[in-house]
């Protein structure tokens, strides 16, 4: 197919401002959703209201022991879905470990095999007191 | 960073009248659902009518008057220190924990957001709108016909013969691109014409007359577009960034960023607080009925043991440092002070809270009976439990926040003596900032003009693990 040659046809579409404020928004945007990720890792349950019953959440993320498997979950208003390999656990360097979003370098899916005394409860890291 | 960029963003296209093109008017809102039917192909004729259509500037008009103020005002809803300066802001989302929620449930509209965003761009030519992207330019018209063939030849015989039998006609330019496209009556979605039924001189009749627009052109097969697209952005988020925002995190450039956004952030927080304003207090029917605690397990040495025989009553407050009149007191005499009971939430870092009446003696009065001297500047709080290594938690808060009149040492929750694990025998509530600063089990106060000699030199436990001192937030 032979291809016209015709001299390029610019338009000059986006000026110097629409174009540093996008790319910078663009590094905001990425920064403040990975570490929002990182906030929400810590505790990953919500709820309405003031207080936070882990019982009254109306989302969470969870890992639960499962007859020594540790199974991953979704929660939205009671309706759990089993999400092993992708969102709350994920497969450590030794042992599967509770994390509701995974960690860099997780193969996920990943089949997750742990023994019964590893309790599947996010631990507390972080806030003491 | 954000913020800013944005408000530069905004500003420059109030002043350019750019606005005027994006943002939904009444009009517009009432051809979305026209604009719904023509993506979804139950519609032939576009109602764009000018440089963005409906759904686009519903997209951005949403993004910048719903998602972005919501996104703003329900973290700021999240700040303790901000709390007491504005008690309705976590109200108007239903309490702390509702605006917590409401936080992350924006942060995925704006993934959605972004991620059609970038979908489109995708789309509608990626290496021409990555041109346009850094360099402001765009190239048209010449696309279509160095590209349009090029993907088509083996498995649309029939639209190559017929675009080399027709020659392109000479380009035309109208710089009314609404109009123009007005008059393109019964012209399908661009998606469309790539179907062999199409006659290939319409493709070229309409693309050649769009301007600004980018031109739909549509190389992959848009199923396999819209995967691949899930794919990296789910790859590129979850893993491959992850690792260098660790190491980012850990950088002493960043370090030292971010530590001068908490003093700046300071400032600005106890700037539009009025001093002694107080933390919302709450009714007994709002109290939590378990009061979460976290931290290092309760203190289990020795000493502690032997001083919680008896209810505490051989345990000893000492309060030292650079005071006039140093002193060492009971739990029977710091009952003795005027005391204040207070109903209030506590936010831990982690994103829960729970509420609690705590009473306790106002920090304040102990400061009347030590006299601090004038170079004091912090409180130490030494605490008795210990984390796995051995280190002693501590905390310390400045003498404004010492005086404030929520600032209490308290030694009972809910109306019992204070439990092992909410700090018997003694603990710190200081109501403008997040759970980390509540030290518990203190066993002494020690008045200081810099911390930077006590253990990792940053003023607390958490702080020397890299959390902020100041927990305002």
């Amino acid at each position: 197919v032979n291809v016209p040659d015709e001299p390029l046809d610019l338009v000059y579409r986006h000026n110097r401002v629409t174009r540093t404020t996008h790319w910078l928004n663009a590094l905001a945007l990425l920064i403040l959703l990975m570490s929002g990720l990182q906030i929400f890792n810590a505790h990953p349950l919500l709820y309405w209201g003031n207080t936070s019953e882990p019982e009254k959440a109306f989302f969470s993320i969870g890992a639960a022991n499962d007859d020594g498997e540790l199974r991953g979950y979704m929660q939205l208003y009671g309706r759990q879905i089993d999400t092993t390999g992708y969102l709350g656990v994920q497969q450590g360097d030794f042992a599967p470990s509770a994390r509701a979003f995974p960690r860099a370098g997780s193969r996920f899916p990943a089949t997750i095999r742990l023994p019964a005394r590893a309790a599947g409860t996010f631990s507390s890291a972080g806030c003491s007191h | 960073l954000f913020a800013l960029n944005g408000l530069l963003y905004i500003l420059f296209n109030l002043a350019s009248g750019h606005v005027r093109k994006f943002f939904l008017t009444l009009s517009d809102a009432k051809q979305v659902h026209s604009m719904v039917a023509y993506y979804l192909r139950l519609r032939k004729q576009s109602p764009q009518d000018g440089d963005y259509n409906p759904l686009q500037k519903m997209a951005y008009t949403g993004v910048f008057v719903v998602l972005t103020p919501l996104v703003l005002f329900s973290g700021m809803a999240m700040s303790p220190q901000l709390n007491v300066a504005f008690n309705w802001l976590p109200a108007i989302f239903g309490g702390r924990q509702s605006a917590r929620a409401i936080h992350f449930i924006l942060a995925f509209g704006f993934l959605f957001f972004v991620f059609g965003h970038v979908f489109m761009v995708l789309t509608q030519g990626f290496l021409n709108n990555m041109r346009s992207m850094t360099t402001g330019w765009y190239r048209e018209k010449i696309q279509i016909r160095k590209e349009a063939p090029r993907a088509l030849p083996e498995t649309r015989p029939d639209i190559a013969r017929a675009l080399r039998e027709e020659a392109p006609p000479a380009p035309e330019k109208t710089d009314a691109p609404g109009e123009a496209l007005r008059a393109e009556d019964g012209v399908p979605h661009p998606v469309l014409q790539l179907r062999p039924m199409q006659r290939p001189s319409l493709l070229y009749g309409r693309n050649r007359r769009k301007r600004k627009m980018s031109t739909p052109n549509l190389k992959l097969n848009r199923r396999q577009l819209l995967l691949a697209t899930l794919h990296s952005t789910a790859a590129v988020a979850l893993s491959g960034c992850e690792k260098t925002f660790d190491s980012l995190s850990e950088s002493e450039t960043v370090q030292s960023i971010l530590a001068s956004a908490e003093q700046a952030n300071r400032r600005v927080q106890r700037m539009l607080t009025t001093r002694n304003k107080l933390a919302r207090e709450f009714t007994q029917e709002d109290i939590s009925p378990i009061f979460r605690a976290n931290g290092n397990p309760p203190p289990m040495t020795m000493d502690y043991a032997a001083g919680a025989k008896n209810d505490w009553a051989d345990w000893r407050l000492d309060v030292t440092g650079l005071v006039q009149k140093p002193a060492r007191l009971s739990l029977i005499e710091l009952k003795s002070f005027p005391s204040r009971t207070q109903i209030t939430r506590h936010d831990c870092v982690e994103g829960w809270s729970a509420i609690g009446k705590w009473k306790g003696v106002l920090l304040e009065e102990i400061l009347k009976l030590v006299r601090p001297r004038p170079e004091a500047k912090y409180a130490v709080f030494r605490c008795m439990d210990t984390d796995s290594d051995g280190n002693n938690y501590y905390e310390s808060i400045d003498l404004i926040d010492a005086v404030h009149p929520q600032t209490i040492l308290s030694y009972e929750l809910n109306d019992r003596p204070l439990p092992v694990d909410n700090g018997a025998p003694l603990r710190l509530r200081v109501e403008n900032q997040l759970g980390y600063k509540h030290a518990k089990y203190i066993r002494a106060i020690e008045f200081v003009e810099s911390f930077e000699k006590i253990a990792g030199g940053k003023g607390s436990y958490w702080a020397d693990q890299g959390y902020e001192w100041y927990a305002g937030i």
